[in-house]
């Protein structure tokens, strides 16, 4: 065997999996369905929409709505809990020992799984946003679009936070139990600053990783309102860099966690 | 440079079932060696610890004296087939290798092509793997293993699926490799003209490993 050169400490470039694209478009179109049933409530349902991490109950939404909001993100999670469980099973025998560690490979792959979290709400928001400004008079393209644009900024990270902790959750509790417990986490938290008292909810909203999201969702209803130089800017940027922050975290941690993972 | 691969006590315990107990064995290099036994014996799990994609529970393993797990995540100059087999199934079976060798950069577009063709597969084939036969499946699997002129060569059934014709390259691509210098490590069932080539045949049996005399 000819000697391995440098090239091999870098983490490997591989194919995007087909299957996790299949999957991300159909729960970005369950989005778009949903936006089509909704259609009526306009820019409000825009906004329940794009921000379907963030349901708003101290808007005290009906609970059908608060439902079909969590409904796509909630669908995708749950699709994509077995990714790195996959790759490990069936990509394993034939890339993990071409890599110099398997943690390289793997941390590859949770970063295609973080980048297609993103894809996905990108997906999702623009395409929802389309379908809302034709079928609502009262919902205009740019706005939509604009709406759609910010908010996707910080859930984008939102959503890849919560698929790299289910997926690696996944690997010991299974991918329904991780499911369970890091999804349920999140709405929990959601519900409970829901109903605290405003002031202590927008105090802690600012410090929790799954109430960043509320950030964005109210930075973009000031936006829809005044389409310029919305007030929320700042807190929009905050959040994002937060979840940033947050997201290399949990990769770091997740480079440590890999590393004793078995190939079985 | 040392010259074996060297099983020591190698014991795996998973949810408290033993898959591998206390297996010691010393191979030296540019051998063919045979492992039988029946489904869930423990030679795959064997090849498994061999090449570092599992940890043992006690014990350890060295290959050309380096040890899996503390001087080398996985074993030097390894080509391993094993299942399941995980190609991406949109890309022909040209474009899967590429993309493997894409990792360690050791060969190029005519290395790969050249294990396809050792392999029975046409390279300019434009089907997607998808689309591919079992028998299919398993040789591309097996021309990965052989594409980067492995040091050792861990074939776990590797006649899976494969018709006469196909059974025929695995022998003289085992024959091959072991010319050019590589230690070659088969799981098998009760295939005699495999068995017949083997320089030693181990026989495992939940999970202890004995030399067939």
């Amino acid at each position: 065997m000819r000697k391995q050169t440098t090239k091999n400490l870098a983490l490997p470039r591989l194919p995007i999996r087909r299957d996790w694209l299949l999957r991300s478009l159909g729960c970005a179109a369950v989005q778009v369905l949903l936006v089509v049933f909704m259609s009526s409530g306009g820019m409000t349902t825009l906004l329940f929409i794009v921000a379907g991490s963030v349901f708003v109950p101290q808007a005290h939404p009906s609970f059908l709505s608060m439902l079909m909001s969590l409904l796509p993100l909630a669908s995708w999670c749950l699709a994509m809990a077995g990714c790195l469980g996959e790759v490990l099973h069936e990509e394993g025998p034939l890339v993990a020992y071409r890599c110099t560690s398997k943690e390289s490979w793997l941390l590859f792959r949770l970063l295609h799984l973080a980048l297609l979290s993103i894809a996905f709400v990108w997906m999702g928001n623009l395409s929802s946003s389309a379908v809302l400004a034709v079928l609502s008079d009262a919902v205009h393209l740019g706005v939509a679009f604009m709406v759609s644009l910010w908010s996707s900024l910080v859930e984008g990270l939102l959503v890849a936070v919560l698929a790299l902790l289910i997926n690696l959750l996944a690997l010991k509790a299974g991918e329904v139990g991780a499911f369970s417990i890091v999804f349920g986490a999140h709405a929990a938290t959601l519900a409970a600053l829901g109903n605290a008292p405003i002031e202590l909810a927008a105090t802690l909203s600012m410090f929790l990783p799954s109430t960043q999201g509320i950030l964005a969702w109210h930075a973009c209803q000031g936006l829809s309102e005044t389409l310029a130089g919305f007030a929320g800017g700042p807190t929009l940027w905050w959040s994002f860099l937060y979840l940033a922050v947050v997201l290399a975290v949990i990769l770091a941690f997740s480079a440590r966690a890999l590393r004793t993972v078995e190939i079985l | 440079m040392n010259d074996t691969i060297l099983v020591s006590d190698a014991t795996k315990v998973i949810k408290n079932r033993v898959v591998l107990d206390a297996v010691s064995v010393s191979l030296d290099r540019g051998g063919i060696y045979g492992f039988l036994g029946v489904n869930g014996s423990g030679k795959t799990m064997l090849f498994r610890a061999i090449s570092g994609l599992i940890h043992l529970t006690s014990g350890f393993i060295e290959v050309f004296g380096k040890r899996i797990g503390a001087d080398v995540d996985f074993a030097p100059g390894l080509g391993l087939c094993l299942e399941p087999i995980g190609f991406w199934d949109d890309l022909t079976g040209f474009d899967n290798l590429m993309a493997l060798a894409s990792i360690r950069h050791l060969v190029g577009e005519e290395e790969v092509r050249g294990s396809l063709q050792r392999v029975g597969l046409d390279p300019a084939d434009t089907r997607p793997f998808g689309s591919y036969s079992l028998g299919m499946r398993q040789r591309l699997n097996i021309a990965q293993a052989i594409m980067e002129k492995p040091e050792l060569l861990v074939l776990d059934e590797p006649t899976n699926s494969l018709d006469v014709e196909g059974m025929g390259r695995v022998r003289s691509i085992i024959l091959e490799e072991r010319e050019g210098g590589c230690t070659v490590l088969v799981a098998c069932h009760n295939e005699p003209d495999l068995e017949a080539l083997f320089d030693r045949t181990f026989l495992m049996e939940s999970g202890r490993l004995r030399e067939a005399i």
